[in-house]
Protein backbone atom coordinates (compact mmCIF):
# COMPACT_ATOMS: atom_id res chain seq x y z
CA UNK A 1 0.00 0.00 0.00
CA UNK A 2 3.02 2.25 0.62
CA UNK A 3 4.79 1.20 -2.31
CA UNK A 4 1.08 2.09 -4.18
CA UNK A 5 0.88 5.60 -2.36
CA UNK A 6 4.64 6.97 -2.71
CA UNK A 7 3.72 6.14 -6.58
CA UNK A 8 1.15 8.22 -7.44
CA UNK A 9 2.56 10.92 -5.02
CA UNK A 10 5.48 10.79 -7.21
CA UNK A 11 3.48 10.82 -10.23
CA UNK A 12 1.51 13.46 -9.17
CA UNK A 13 4.36 15.99 -8.29
CA UNK A 14 6.13 15.15 -11.62
CA UNK A 15 2.49 16.17 -13.38
CA UNK A 16 1.64 19.42 -11.36
CA UNK A 17 4.92 20.30 -10.00
CA UNK A 18 7.54 19.47 -12.49
CA UNK A 19 4.74 19.73 -15.18
CA UNK A 20 6.72 18.98 -18.54
CA UNK A 21 5.31 22.05 -20.01
CA UNK A 22 4.12 24.64 -17.89
CA UNK A 23 6.77 24.48 -15.22
CA UNK A 24 10.25 23.50 -17.25
CA UNK A 25 8.99 24.07 -20.89
CA UNK A 26 9.91 21.01 -22.15
CA UNK A 27 9.02 20.43 -25.62
CA UNK A 28 6.51 23.04 -26.12
CA UNK A 29 6.92 23.53 -30.10
CA UNK A 30 6.06 19.52 -30.22
CA UNK A 31 2.90 20.46 -28.02
CA UNK A 32 2.19 23.03 -30.03
CA UNK A 33 2.61 20.85 -33.47
CA UNK A 34 -0.04 18.23 -31.31
CA UNK A 35 -2.31 20.48 -30.13
CA UNK A 36 -2.80 21.37 -33.92
CA UNK A 37 -4.78 17.79 -33.99
CA UNK A 38 -6.91 15.75 -31.18
CA UNK A 39 -4.97 12.80 -32.78
CA UNK A 40 -1.58 13.39 -32.97
CA UNK A 41 -2.51 14.34 -29.41
CA UNK A 42 -3.55 10.95 -27.77
CA UNK A 43 -0.60 9.25 -30.69
CA UNK A 44 2.48 11.65 -29.56
CA UNK A 45 0.94 11.28 -25.88
CA UNK A 46 1.29 7.47 -26.07
CA UNK A 47 4.27 7.30 -27.31
CA UNK A 48 6.14 9.42 -25.32
CA UNK A 49 4.62 7.71 -22.50
CA UNK A 50 5.76 4.59 -23.76
CA UNK A 51 9.57 5.73 -24.40
CA UNK A 52 9.76 7.90 -21.41
CA UNK A 53 8.57 5.00 -18.75
CA UNK A 54 10.69 2.24 -20.48
CA UNK A 55 13.55 4.76 -20.77
CA UNK A 56 13.20 5.82 -17.06
CA UNK A 57 13.54 1.81 -16.48
CA UNK A 58 16.69 1.51 -17.91
CA UNK A 59 18.45 4.37 -16.86
CA UNK A 60 17.69 3.84 -12.98
CA UNK A 61 20.37 1.09 -13.37
CA UNK A 62 22.73 2.90 -15.51
CA UNK A 63 22.70 5.78 -12.97
CA UNK A 64 23.29 3.29 -10.34
CA UNK A 65 26.17 1.87 -11.97
CA UNK A 66 27.92 5.00 -13.26
CA UNK A 67 26.38 7.79 -10.93
CA UNK A 68 29.12 8.13 -8.68
CA UNK A 69 31.95 8.37 -11.95
CA UNK A 70 33.49 12.04 -11.99
CA UNK A 71 32.54 12.93 -15.73
CA UNK A 72 29.41 10.83 -15.84
CA UNK A 73 27.51 14.16 -16.33
CA UNK A 74 28.98 14.96 -19.70
CA UNK A 75 28.07 11.46 -20.88
CA UNK A 76 25.12 10.82 -19.62
CA UNK A 77 23.27 12.66 -22.57
CA UNK A 78 25.26 10.15 -25.12
CA UNK A 79 23.78 7.45 -22.78
CA UNK A 80 20.32 8.38 -22.40
CA UNK A 81 20.44 9.21 -26.37
CA UNK A 82 21.69 5.66 -26.77
CA UNK A 83 18.91 4.17 -24.62
CA UNK A 84 16.48 6.49 -25.82
CA UNK A 85 17.56 4.86 -29.92
CA UNK A 86 17.42 1.37 -28.75
CA UNK A 87 14.00 1.70 -27.32
CA UNK A 88 12.97 3.44 -30.35
CA UNK A 89 14.15 1.07 -33.09
CA UNK A 90 12.86 -1.96 -31.29
CA UNK A 91 9.48 -0.91 -31.16
CA UNK A 92 10.04 0.44 -34.44
CA UNK A 93 10.60 -2.77 -35.60
CA UNK A 94 8.05 -4.61 -33.44
CA UNK A 95 5.34 -2.10 -35.27
CA UNK A 96 6.61 -2.55 -38.44
CA UNK A 97 6.39 -6.39 -38.25
CA UNK A 98 3.35 -6.87 -36.76
CA UNK A 99 1.56 -3.81 -37.42
CA UNK A 100 2.22 -2.48 -40.60
CA UNK A 101 -0.93 -0.16 -40.71
CA UNK A 102 0.02 1.37 -37.16
CA UNK A 103 3.21 2.17 -38.79
CA UNK A 104 2.28 3.72 -42.21
CA UNK A 105 0.21 6.25 -39.97
CA UNK A 106 2.61 6.79 -37.17
CA UNK A 107 6.00 6.67 -39.68
CA UNK A 108 5.64 10.80 -39.91
CA UNK A 109 5.76 12.10 -36.30
CA UNK A 110 7.43 8.57 -34.50
CA UNK A 111 10.51 10.87 -34.31
CA UNK A 112 8.52 13.52 -32.83
CA UNK A 113 7.55 11.51 -29.68
CA UNK A 114 11.06 9.98 -29.30
CA UNK A 115 13.85 12.84 -29.81
CA UNK A 116 12.36 15.71 -27.74
CA UNK A 117 13.03 17.53 -24.48
CA UNK A 118 9.90 15.76 -22.33
CA UNK A 119 11.71 12.32 -23.07
CA UNK A 120 15.15 13.17 -22.80
CA UNK A 121 14.02 16.03 -19.82
CA UNK A 122 12.22 13.58 -17.89
CA UNK A 123 15.57 11.10 -17.84
CA UNK A 124 17.64 14.25 -16.65
CA UNK A 125 15.31 15.25 -13.93
CA UNK A 126 15.00 11.68 -12.64
CA UNK A 127 18.87 11.80 -12.77
CA UNK A 128 19.11 15.22 -10.74
CA UNK A 129 16.02 13.80 -8.37
CA UNK A 130 18.04 10.35 -7.65
CA UNK A 131 15.21 8.14 -6.30
CA UNK A 132 14.25 4.32 -5.98
CA UNK A 133 13.55 2.20 -9.45
CA UNK A 134 9.48 2.93 -8.79
CA UNK A 135 9.90 6.52 -7.96
CA UNK A 136 11.88 6.95 -11.42
CA UNK A 137 9.34 5.03 -13.03
CA UNK A 138 6.42 6.85 -11.78
CA UNK A 139 8.43 9.83 -12.17
CA UNK A 140 8.27 9.24 -16.46
CA UNK A 141 4.66 8.14 -15.89
CA UNK A 142 3.79 11.94 -14.15
CA UNK A 143 6.04 13.53 -16.45
CA UNK A 144 4.43 12.01 -19.91
CA UNK A 145 0.77 12.88 -18.06
CA UNK A 146 1.68 16.17 -17.33
CA UNK A 147 2.85 16.72 -20.75
CA UNK A 148 -0.27 15.01 -22.43
CA UNK A 149 -2.94 17.40 -19.60
CA UNK A 150 -0.78 20.35 -20.52
CA UNK A 151 -1.10 19.67 -25.13
CA UNK A 152 -4.80 19.09 -24.16
CA UNK A 153 -5.35 22.30 -22.85
CA UNK A 154 -3.28 24.05 -25.29
CA UNK A 155 -6.15 22.06 -27.99
CA UNK A 156 -8.89 23.90 -25.80
CA UNK A 157 -7.51 27.09 -26.09
CA UNK A 158 -6.17 26.78 -29.54
CA UNK A 159 -8.80 27.59 -31.57
CA UNK A 160 -10.22 30.40 -29.46
CA UNK A 161 -6.61 31.70 -29.10
CA UNK A 162 -6.45 32.17 -33.19
CA UNK A 163 -9.65 33.99 -33.66
CA UNK A 164 -9.60 37.14 -34.98
CA UNK A 165 -9.96 39.10 -31.72
CA UNK A 166 -6.52 38.53 -31.13
CA UNK A 167 -4.07 41.14 -32.83
CA UNK A 168 -2.94 39.99 -35.93
CA UNK A 169 0.69 39.89 -34.89
CA UNK A 170 -0.02 37.79 -31.33
CA UNK A 171 -1.94 35.23 -33.13
CA UNK A 172 -0.29 31.76 -33.44
CA UNK A 173 2.54 31.01 -31.41
CA UNK A 174 3.01 34.53 -29.34
CA UNK A 175 -0.56 34.74 -27.76
CA UNK A 176 -0.20 31.03 -26.86
CA UNK A 177 3.16 31.80 -24.96
CA UNK A 178 1.42 33.99 -22.92
CA UNK A 179 -1.63 31.47 -22.58
CA UNK A 180 0.76 28.65 -21.27
CA UNK A 181 2.64 32.11 -18.85
CA UNK A 182 -0.69 32.43 -17.47
CA UNK A 183 -0.97 28.48 -16.97
CA UNK A 184 2.19 28.21 -15.53
CA UNK A 185 1.75 31.06 -12.86
CA UNK A 186 -2.01 28.64 -12.20
CA UNK A 187 0.46 25.96 -11.82
CA UNK A 188 3.04 27.45 -9.94
CA UNK A 189 0.52 29.16 -7.05
CA UNK A 190 -0.32 24.78 -6.40
CA UNK A 191 3.09 24.77 -5.20
CA UNK A 192 3.04 28.01 -3.08
CA UNK A 193 4.92 30.23 -4.89
CA UNK A 194 4.48 34.31 -3.73
CA UNK A 195 5.46 36.89 -6.37
CA UNK A 196 5.74 39.07 -3.71
CA UNK A 197 2.64 41.14 -4.33
CA UNK A 198 1.17 39.63 -1.57
CA UNK A 199 2.58 39.47 1.91
CA UNK B 1 28.70 -2.26 -75.83
CA UNK B 2 31.65 -0.20 -77.36
CA UNK B 3 29.85 2.27 -78.48
CA UNK B 4 27.79 2.29 -75.90
CA UNK B 5 30.57 2.68 -73.51
CA UNK B 6 31.96 5.62 -76.18
CA UNK B 7 28.81 7.89 -76.23
CA UNK B 8 28.58 7.74 -72.16
CA UNK B 9 29.22 11.16 -71.22
CA UNK B 10 31.64 11.97 -68.97
CA UNK B 11 30.67 13.63 -65.30
CA UNK B 12 31.62 16.77 -65.41
CA UNK B 13 31.78 18.38 -62.35
CA UNK B 14 29.51 21.34 -62.07
CA UNK B 15 30.51 24.45 -60.51
CA UNK B 16 28.09 25.76 -57.49
CA UNK B 17 26.25 29.19 -58.49
CA UNK B 18 26.48 30.40 -55.20
CA UNK B 19 24.49 33.65 -54.54
CA UNK B 20 23.89 35.59 -51.46
CA UNK B 21 20.03 36.08 -51.65
CA UNK B 22 18.00 37.51 -49.38
CA UNK B 23 16.61 34.07 -48.03
CA UNK B 24 19.94 33.49 -46.72
CA UNK B 25 19.28 35.74 -43.86
CA UNK B 26 15.52 34.18 -43.34
CA UNK B 27 17.12 32.79 -39.88
CA UNK B 28 17.87 36.01 -38.37
CA UNK B 29 14.54 37.66 -38.65
CA UNK B 30 11.77 36.05 -40.81
CA UNK B 31 12.44 32.11 -39.34
CA UNK B 32 13.83 32.98 -36.01
CA UNK B 33 13.24 30.26 -34.39
CA UNK B 34 12.50 31.66 -31.20
CA UNK B 35 10.51 34.77 -31.77
CA UNK B 36 9.24 33.49 -35.42
CA UNK B 37 8.77 29.68 -35.27
CA UNK B 38 9.31 28.95 -32.00
CA UNK B 39 10.85 25.89 -32.34
CA UNK B 40 13.65 26.59 -29.74
CA UNK B 41 12.42 28.06 -27.00
CA UNK B 42 12.91 26.30 -23.73
CA UNK B 43 16.17 27.28 -22.79
CA UNK B 44 15.29 31.04 -23.54
CA UNK B 45 12.36 30.69 -21.51
CA UNK B 46 13.43 29.07 -18.33
CA UNK B 47 17.34 29.02 -18.33
CA UNK B 48 17.93 32.41 -19.70
CA UNK B 49 17.77 34.43 -16.80
CA UNK B 50 20.47 36.51 -16.54
CA UNK B 51 23.08 38.01 -19.25
CA UNK B 52 25.76 35.50 -18.63
CA UNK B 53 23.48 32.37 -18.77
CA UNK B 54 22.04 33.79 -21.99
CA UNK B 55 25.60 33.83 -23.71
CA UNK B 56 26.92 30.33 -22.47
CA UNK B 57 23.89 29.01 -23.80
CA UNK B 58 23.79 31.07 -27.11
CA UNK B 59 27.64 29.57 -27.41
CA UNK B 60 26.96 25.90 -26.60
CA UNK B 61 23.55 26.19 -28.96
CA UNK B 62 26.13 27.38 -31.70
CA UNK B 63 28.94 24.56 -31.15
CA UNK B 64 26.54 21.82 -30.91
CA UNK B 65 24.12 22.71 -33.83
CA UNK B 66 26.20 23.80 -36.58
CA UNK B 67 28.93 20.66 -35.90
CA UNK B 68 25.97 18.29 -35.41
CA UNK B 69 24.13 19.60 -38.68
CA UNK B 70 27.17 19.75 -40.73
CA UNK B 71 28.79 16.11 -39.89
CA UNK B 72 24.80 14.91 -40.29
CA UNK B 73 24.88 16.30 -43.71
CA UNK B 74 27.20 13.81 -45.31
CA UNK B 75 25.24 10.82 -43.94
CA UNK B 76 23.57 9.66 -46.88
CA UNK B 77 20.35 9.78 -47.72
CA UNK B 78 19.52 6.71 -48.63
CA UNK B 79 19.01 5.92 -44.82
CA UNK B 80 15.60 6.36 -43.90
CA UNK B 81 14.90 9.95 -41.98
CA UNK B 82 13.33 7.44 -39.59
CA UNK B 83 16.36 6.06 -38.62
CA UNK B 84 18.33 8.92 -39.79
CA UNK B 85 17.22 10.75 -36.65
CA UNK B 86 19.09 8.32 -34.24
CA UNK B 87 22.44 9.07 -35.94
CA UNK B 88 21.90 12.82 -35.34
CA UNK B 89 21.23 12.72 -31.61
CA UNK B 90 24.01 10.95 -31.05
CA UNK B 91 26.23 12.86 -33.04
CA UNK B 92 24.90 16.01 -30.85
CA UNK B 93 25.49 13.91 -27.81
CA UNK B 94 29.01 13.17 -28.70
CA UNK B 95 29.90 16.67 -29.52
CA UNK B 96 27.90 17.81 -26.63
CA UNK B 97 30.78 16.78 -24.46
CA UNK B 98 33.88 19.06 -25.79
CA UNK B 99 31.25 22.00 -25.81
CA UNK B 100 30.16 21.16 -22.22
CA UNK B 101 34.11 20.58 -20.87
CA UNK B 102 35.12 23.59 -22.51
CA UNK B 103 32.26 26.01 -20.99
CA UNK B 104 32.65 24.19 -17.86
CA UNK B 105 36.38 25.64 -17.97
CA UNK B 106 35.52 29.49 -18.87
CA UNK B 107 32.00 29.48 -17.04
CA UNK B 108 31.82 26.85 -14.12
CA UNK B 109 29.39 28.26 -12.01
CA UNK B 110 27.13 29.52 -14.91
CA UNK B 111 27.14 25.87 -16.58
CA UNK B 112 26.21 24.00 -13.62
CA UNK B 113 23.05 26.73 -13.01
CA UNK B 114 21.96 26.32 -16.58
CA UNK B 115 21.45 22.64 -15.36
CA UNK B 116 19.59 19.92 -17.85
CA UNK B 117 18.67 22.63 -19.77
CA UNK B 118 22.69 22.48 -21.54
CA UNK B 119 22.65 18.81 -21.95
CA UNK B 120 18.66 19.67 -23.37
CA UNK B 121 20.21 21.34 -26.42
CA UNK B 122 21.53 18.01 -28.44
CA UNK B 123 17.75 17.87 -28.82
CA UNK B 124 16.84 20.66 -30.51
CA UNK B 125 14.07 21.33 -33.32
CA UNK B 126 17.21 23.08 -35.04
CA UNK B 127 18.69 19.38 -35.40
CA UNK B 128 15.81 17.45 -35.77
CA UNK B 129 13.57 18.78 -37.85
CA UNK B 130 14.70 22.24 -39.66
CA UNK B 131 17.77 20.06 -41.13
CA UNK B 132 15.01 18.21 -43.33
CA UNK B 133 13.34 20.46 -44.20
CA UNK B 134 15.77 23.54 -44.94
CA UNK B 135 19.23 22.73 -44.67
CA UNK B 136 19.55 19.75 -46.54
CA UNK B 137 18.25 20.72 -49.47
CA UNK B 138 20.45 23.41 -49.86
CA UNK B 139 23.92 23.35 -51.62
CA UNK B 140 26.49 22.86 -49.13
CA UNK B 141 27.96 26.60 -49.12
CA UNK B 142 24.45 28.14 -48.75
CA UNK B 143 23.86 25.25 -46.18
CA UNK B 144 26.69 26.45 -44.06
CA UNK B 145 25.53 30.68 -44.43
CA UNK B 146 21.97 29.55 -43.88
CA UNK B 147 22.65 27.00 -40.29
CA UNK B 148 24.68 30.20 -39.12
CA UNK B 149 22.02 32.98 -39.73
CA UNK B 150 19.70 30.64 -37.89
CA UNK B 151 22.29 29.91 -35.14
CA UNK B 152 22.79 34.24 -34.85
CA UNK B 153 19.05 34.43 -35.00
CA UNK B 154 18.65 32.47 -31.69
CA UNK B 155 21.69 33.65 -29.95
CA UNK B 156 20.78 37.17 -30.28
CA UNK B 157 17.55 36.87 -29.02
CA UNK B 158 18.89 34.47 -25.99
CA UNK B 159 21.20 37.05 -24.94
CA UNK B 160 19.17 39.53 -25.08
CA UNK B 161 15.88 38.09 -23.40
CA UNK B 162 18.75 36.78 -20.35
CA UNK B 163 19.98 40.39 -20.43
CA UNK B 164 16.05 42.00 -20.16
CA UNK B 165 15.51 39.21 -17.23
CA UNK B 166 18.67 40.08 -15.52
CA UNK B 167 17.83 43.82 -15.38
CA UNK B 168 14.42 43.88 -14.27
CA UNK B 169 14.54 40.76 -12.25
CA UNK B 170 17.75 42.21 -10.12
CA UNK B 171 18.55 45.79 -11.56
CA UNK B 172 21.61 44.49 -12.86
CA UNK B 173 23.20 43.90 -16.50
CA UNK B 174 26.21 41.28 -16.75
CA UNK B 175 26.34 41.64 -12.67
CA UNK B 176 26.78 45.37 -12.43
CA UNK B 177 24.07 46.86 -10.61
CA UNK B 178 22.40 49.74 -13.08
CA UNK B 179 18.69 49.86 -11.09
CA UNK B 180 16.93 49.65 -7.87
CA UNK B 181 14.34 47.44 -8.96
CA UNK B 182 13.43 43.93 -8.51
CA UNK B 183 10.37 41.75 -10.34
CA UNK B 184 11.31 38.69 -9.20
CA UNK B 185 8.57 36.85 -11.13
CA UNK B 186 10.19 37.44 -14.73
CA UNK B 187 12.83 34.99 -13.38
CA UNK B 188 10.64 32.59 -12.79
CA UNK B 189 8.89 30.05 -16.10
CA UNK B 190 5.73 31.82 -16.55
CA UNK B 191 7.50 34.85 -16.35
CA UNK B 192 9.77 33.92 -18.89
CA UNK B 193 6.81 32.24 -21.48
CA UNK B 194 5.06 35.67 -20.41
CA UNK B 195 7.92 37.54 -21.88
CA UNK B 196 8.87 35.71 -24.84
CA UNK B 197 4.92 35.91 -25.83
CA UNK B 198 5.24 39.42 -25.73
CA UNK B 199 8.42 40.05 -27.28
CA UNK B 200 7.05 36.92 -29.92
CA UNK B 201 4.03 39.36 -30.75
CA UNK B 202 6.33 42.59 -30.44
CA UNK B 203 8.76 41.39 -32.99
CA UNK B 204 6.00 39.90 -35.56
CA UNK B 205 4.33 43.20 -35.53
CA UNK B 206 7.66 45.31 -36.31
CA UNK B 207 8.62 42.54 -39.15
CA UNK B 208 4.60 43.13 -40.33
CA UNK B 209 5.29 46.86 -40.81
CA UNK B 210 9.12 46.35 -42.52
CA UNK B 211 7.51 44.08 -45.15
CA UNK B 212 4.28 46.06 -45.83
CA UNK B 213 6.18 49.32 -46.20
CA UNK B 214 9.09 47.91 -48.25
CA UNK B 215 6.05 46.33 -50.69
CA UNK B 216 4.32 49.29 -50.74
CA UNK B 217 7.48 51.36 -51.71
CA UNK B 218 8.21 48.65 -54.09
CA UNK B 219 4.79 48.90 -55.44
CA UNK B 220 5.28 52.88 -55.40
CA UNK B 221 8.46 52.82 -57.04
CA UNK B 222 6.85 50.38 -60.60
CA UNK B 223 4.38 52.51 -60.65
CA UNK B 224 6.75 55.22 -60.88
CA UNK B 225 8.65 53.98 -62.92
CA UNK B 226 5.76 52.41 -65.60
CA UNK B 227 4.23 56.32 -65.47
CA UNK B 228 7.97 57.23 -66.44
CA UNK B 229 8.19 54.61 -69.36
CA UNK B 230 4.21 55.74 -70.80
CA UNK B 231 5.47 59.53 -70.51
CA UNK B 232 8.75 58.75 -72.49
CA UNK B 233 7.33 56.57 -75.14
CA UNK B 234 4.52 59.00 -75.30
CA UNK B 235 7.33 61.78 -75.85
CA UNK B 236 8.63 59.17 -78.35
CA UNK B 237 5.88 58.76 -80.15
CA UNK B 238 5.15 62.82 -80.48
CA UNK B 239 7.98 63.55 -81.43
CA UNK B 240 8.06 61.17 -84.47
CA UNK B 241 5.03 62.59 -85.59
CA UNK B 242 5.80 66.32 -85.14
CA UNK B 243 9.26 65.80 -87.17
CA UNK B 244 7.90 65.04 -90.24
CA UNK B 245 5.22 67.83 -90.12
CA UNK B 246 8.94 69.88 -89.55
CA UNK B 247 9.80 68.69 -92.96
CA UNK B 248 6.93 69.57 -94.72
Amino acid sequence: MDKLLLFINTAMFAMFVENAIFSRALGTSVAFYASRKKDSIIGLGVGITFVTVLSSFVTFWFDAWLYDYEYYYVIMPLIYTLIVSVIYTASLLIIWRFLPKLFRSIKKYVHLSVFNATVLGALFLNTVYRTDLLQYIAFGVGISAGFFIAVFFLHIANERLNSPLIPEAFRGMPIMMVFIGIMSLAFYALTGYNTGAIA
Amino acid sequence: MATAKQIKPKKIKQKTDFKFTRDLLDGLAKQNVVLMTGIVNAPVIIAATSFKKGVVIAIAFAIISFLTILTCSFIPKKIVYTLRVIIYALVGSVYYIPTVLLLERIFPLTVQLIGIYMPLLIANALIFSKTESRFYLESKQKMVIDVIMFIIGFGVICVLTGGFREVICFGTFAGVKILDISISAFEAPFGGFILVGIMAGMFRALYNYLRNRRIKQNEELARAEALRKAQSEKLIEEETISEPKQLQ
